[in-house]
């Protein structure tokens, strides 16, 4: 199966990454509501709600940790696929990165321990050799760049790509020497108008202590607690508005001021109600310092 | 009051005579003064020396007029001009004077007579010449006698007030309960617009504002998923009548309420017609008119899709021509689609076709739906990166799947003849009894998109791949299979795969296409030379093909294929050697043919490319033919009892053409 980007175009040869454009803004969570409705009535269309698991891996913090990607993995890949894990294996190579692999959970997956009761006592020891959960399940990777200078842009841009349905992603990023360092669940009502996506999400994150186990490397394949469990990620609970349209070349000027003029436009639409805004591409840096 | 009068004009010492004192022109002394003046006195002046100086003044200005007049006239002109100018300022500046003086005294005079009251503010207006002249305080005023009215004067003023009074508040209370009443009206009536818009949106309408009214409402009929110019006009104002009552407003996209039509023609003349609704009349609530905007609309989009698609689709015998669009639905039938308006006239009488019409109608309607929906599943779907290529929405599939399911039908009909015409040859040359047919028909299998709605389903079910197999087991051996495919891009076409039983003795010597066939044309000539092919190898001997057969020997035995796969050969003792041909053939009006035909080998034994197949002007003694027809004469009747022939069998017939007989 090919490399699939927003969109679901399949990739091909040269055509793996995509720019990024976006905006944010914040929403308090007594406002979501009106703020559902205003997009529905604006994109004309109901909310699509979702739940995804993120899973957040770090990149080793010395070079002679950076690894290569298993030549077999991706002589195993489709073409367009392969062509999506070479390029990634070029970038990480080089530098390591923060690497967050997302999957799509129901409502029904939450407090699955609590039902079947605990899988795992304190003094059992994670087998490596058992089959990952979450490998089996479809995932998807995405890897940005740091987001562009700002200069005299009116939006945040930055280079990304996303691998989707792809199973097996945790071995696989384990393998080249990431370790997981914490994992959060993205509650989102997503909307779309043309060329523009439209994200309100929120984080929450797990209780830091599921059955008493501490952040264990297997800690990511845990059963999920019940969602009511969860708590917000932000200290007010907020939610973050973000409007996105992703252009095929980044070194396209006609390409990039059309998507730069379409989340403008939005913007206008929207002052007064939403106040998007641009944030420090510093905060979205997802490069990992290398020490040695 | 000196004015700056140039040095060059000249001053008269006396006033010139002026023009707003005619009396003055009248008197004696002033023709005296002009006589002295002008005559030099009146001891010269005559009535004839007046007369003659008069006529000569006239001769001399017409021959003076041009230069001389015209000059004393030109020096004169302005110098008059000015001085009734001055004149004028003169008198009026007198004028000013004269109101100014006359209002001066006027408030001094006043001010020295409050000055007895009010001495402070009498002073503020009091001219100083005559502060100094008079004291304050010096004059006053006092009536002297009082007024004549008396008490009846004074009750009539007062009652005469008081009736005016009266009369007014009258006059105020009137106008007041006329706006009460206008208000109460006025109430009602956006009362009941009010209710009215209020059942508009509980019916499920949406009700916003217009955009380019921000104080008038409106209502969305139209599809959220049209196309852009539908959409554009799927707004309608909901103003207000006098009486409250809603009337819809369509502005210009408004059009007469119109519908698309479907008939059936046989040779030009109507067989079948979709229902026509009738226009709302105008007493009709306004949901009803909303309905009809909205079902106007639908057509109006369907009747642009069905023209965008059909521009496509001329090889497939859609035609576009002025304002209908015409599909073949068979050799016969076509189907004639048009938009017409509403009518109120009387449905109708019921025609044969009247159901296909109102089928194709309602078909037409509902793909329309569907591909509403798709649009709406592209629209929320995440969107691809921006390219710079313009993402064009690919035409809808309106004609296509009907046309395709035509085609499936036709197709299955056409195999279904063609088999039952076998089976009743079959049936004829008493043939195995197993030689069966049967036709299914796969179920529809929708592609597994997520998140699908059951309608949906529904559509995608009938409207793709349609499939049919059909087992035709011609003899205990050989079975054919064919699989009917359609599909619906580029173009609706139908692709047929066919099989055979692998014990078949085909698979040797003529086996089935390896590659899909794409016309009905070429199946049905496989299926009939595979059973003539068939039937030959079921009437082979399994003695060795070289041996040679005593003439005695039954008709039956001895016979052994050759390169032709429909052709027998059987050798007599002797060397001499006969063929036996199986042959299927198939003619418009006459139906199916089998044609068995036997003749003496004319040349090389094993030289078999010129085995003649029964030229009945060259046949001999011992050669023939024999041939079964499907049950249909020409023209399709059945045979009438005691036409016709008895049939022999098969085996009789190959028995026949197998005994030796002496040439």
């Amino acid at each position: 199966m090919a490399a699939r980007h927003p969109g679901g175009q399949q990739s091909t040869g040269k055509d793996i990454t995509r720019h990024e454009l976006f905006l944010t803004t914040s929403v308090y969570n007594d406002d979501i509501p009106r703020a559902v409705r205003i997009l529905q009535g604006y994109c004309g269309m109901k909310p699509q709600a979702s739940l995804r698991r993120r899973l957040v891996w770090e990149g080793p913090r010395q070079r002679p940790g950076l690894r290569d990607f298993d030549p077999a993995f991706i002589s195993r890949q489709p073409p367009g696929r392969a062509e999506a894990w070479k390029y990634l294996h070029g970038q990480m190579i080089r530098q390591s990165y923060i690497i967050t692999l997302i999957y799509e959970v129901e409502r029904s997956a939450f407090g699955q321990a609590q039902i079947h009761g605990a899988q795992r006592s304190s003094e059992e020891v994670p087998d490596r050799n058992r089959t990952l959960s979450c490998d089996q399940s479809p995932g998807t990777l995405k890897w940005t760049e740091l987001p562009d200078p700002v200069d005299s842009r009116t939006v945040n841009t930055r280079l990304m790509l996303q691998i989707e349905n792809e199973k097996g992603l945790c071995t696989v990023i384990q393998s080249i020497g990431y370790r997981f360092t914490r994992q959060m669940i993205q509650e989102c009502y997503q909307f779309i108008n043309g060329n523009v996506l439209f994200e309100l999400s929120r984080y929450l994150q797990l209780p830091e202590d599921v059955d008493g186990t501490s952040q264990t490397q297997s800690h990511f394949d845990s059963p999920l607690p019940a969602f009511e469990h969860l708590t917000p990620f932000d200290s007010q609970n907020k939610w973050v508005l973000t409007i996105s349209a992703n252009v095929f070349n980044g070194k396209d000027q006609v390409q990039m001021q059309q998507g730069i003029s379409e989340l403008m436009a939005i913007k206008t639409e929207f002052e007064g109600c939403f106040n998007f805004h641009m944030v420090g591409r510093l905060t979205l840096d997802t490069r990992v310092k290398i020490i040695g | 009051m000196n004015s700056t009068i140039p040095n060059g004009t000249p001053i008269s010492l006396r006033s010139w005579p002026s023009s707003s004192k005619p009396q003055e022109q009248d008197a004696i002394s002033v023709f005296f003064e002009r006589i002295n003046r002008e005559q030099g006195g009146l001891r010269s002046i005559t009535e004839d020396g007046l007369r003659q100086e008069i006529a000569e003044a006239e001769e001399g200005k017409a021959g003076k007029q041009d230069e001389g007049d015209t000059e004393e006239e030109d020096e004169e002109d302005p110098l008059d001009r000015k001085k009734e100018l001055l004149m004028a300022r003169d008198e009026m500046l007198g004028h000013i004077e004269s109101a100014y003086h006359s209002a001066s005294v006027t408030l001094d005079f006043i001010s020295l007579l409050l000055s007895k009251d009010t001495p402070v503010q009498a002073t503020l207006s009091m001219s100083p010449a005559l502060k100094e002249i008079v004291p304050l305080g010096t004059l006053g005023v006092d009536r002297l006698q009082a007024p004549r009215i008396d008490k009846a004067q004074k009750d009539d003023n007062k009652r005469i007030a008081k009736g005016w009074k009266i009369q007014n508040i009258n006059k105020t209370v009137d106008t007041i309960l006329d706006s009460a009443t206008r208000l109460e009206k006025e109430i009602e009536s956006e009362t009941k617009y009010w209710g009215e818009v209020l059942a508009i949106s509980e019916k499920g309408w949406a009700v916003c504002r217009i955009p380019s009214e921000k104080q008038t409402l409106g209502v969305r009929f139209g599809f959220p998923e049209a196309s852009l110019t539908f959409k554009n006009q799927s707004l309608a104002a909901l103003r207000r009548n006098a009486d409250g009552s809603i009337a819809l407003d369509q502005g210009f996209a408004g059009s007469e309420p119109q519908v698309l039509r479907v008939r059936v023609q046989v040779n030009g003349v109507d067989t079948g017609s979709s229902a026509m609704p009738n226009a709302v009349a105008d007493t009709a609530p306004v949901e009803a008119f909303i309905l009809q905007a909205r079902n106007t609309i639908f057509s109006s989009e369907l009747w642009q899709e069905l023209n965008r698609e059909s521009r496509i689709l001329g090889g497939l015998g859609v035609q576009a021509v002025d304002d209908i669009i015409v599909l073949s639905f068979n050799s016969t039938k076509k189907i004639v689609l048009d938009l017409v308006p509403l009518n109120d006239s009387t449905p109708l009488s019921s025609q044969p076709d009247d159901r296909l019409a109102e089928g194709i109608k309602l078909s037409l309607n509902l793909l329309l739906s569907f591909a509403h929906r798709q649009n709406h599943r592209r629209r929320t779907q995440p969107p691809p990166p921006i390219s710079g290529r313009k993402r064009q929405t690919p035409s809808y599939n309106l004609l296509r799947p009907i046309i395709t399911r035509l085609n499936h039908q036709r197709s299955i009909d056409a195999l279904s003849s063609l088999l039952s015409d076998l089976r009743s040859i079959f049936s004829s040359a008493s043939l195995s009894s197993n030689a069966e047919f049967k036709i299914t028909h796969s179920p529809p299998q929708p592609p597994p998109i997520p998140n699908i709605s059951n309608a949906e389903r529904t559509v995608l079910a009938l409207t793709s791949s349609l499939e049919a197999t059909a087992i035709f087991k011609i003899t205990p051996t050989t079975t054919i299979s064919v699989v009917s495919q359609t599909a619906q891009a580029p173009a609706p076409t139908i692709i047929y795969i066919i099989t055979l039983n692998p014990e078949s003795p085909l698979t040797v010597r003529f086996s089935a296409p390896a590659q899909p066939l794409t016309t009905f044309t070429a199946v049905k000539e496989y299926i009939l030379h595979a059973t003539s092919c068939a039937l030959a190898a079921d009437h082979t001997s399994r003695s060795p093909s070289d041996n040679e057969i005593h003439k005695s020997a039954p008709g039956k035995s001895g016979w052994h294929l050759v390169v032709q796969p429909n052709v027998l050969r059987k050798i007599f003792e002797g060397g001499k050697g006969k063929h036996l041909g199986f042959h299927f053939d198939r003619k418009e009006g006459s139906g199916l043919r089998f044609r068995v035909v036997w003749d003496w080998m004319r040349f090389d034994l094993n030289d078999d490319s010129n085995i003649m197949l029964g030229k009945e002007e060259e046949r001999i003694r011992g050669e023939g033919v024999y041939e079964w027809r499907s049950k249909r004469r020409q023209g399709g009747k059945e045979w009438e009892d005691g036409e016709g022939e008895v049939v022999r069998s098969l085996g009789d017939v190959i028995e026949g053409a197998g005994r030796w007989v002496d040439v």
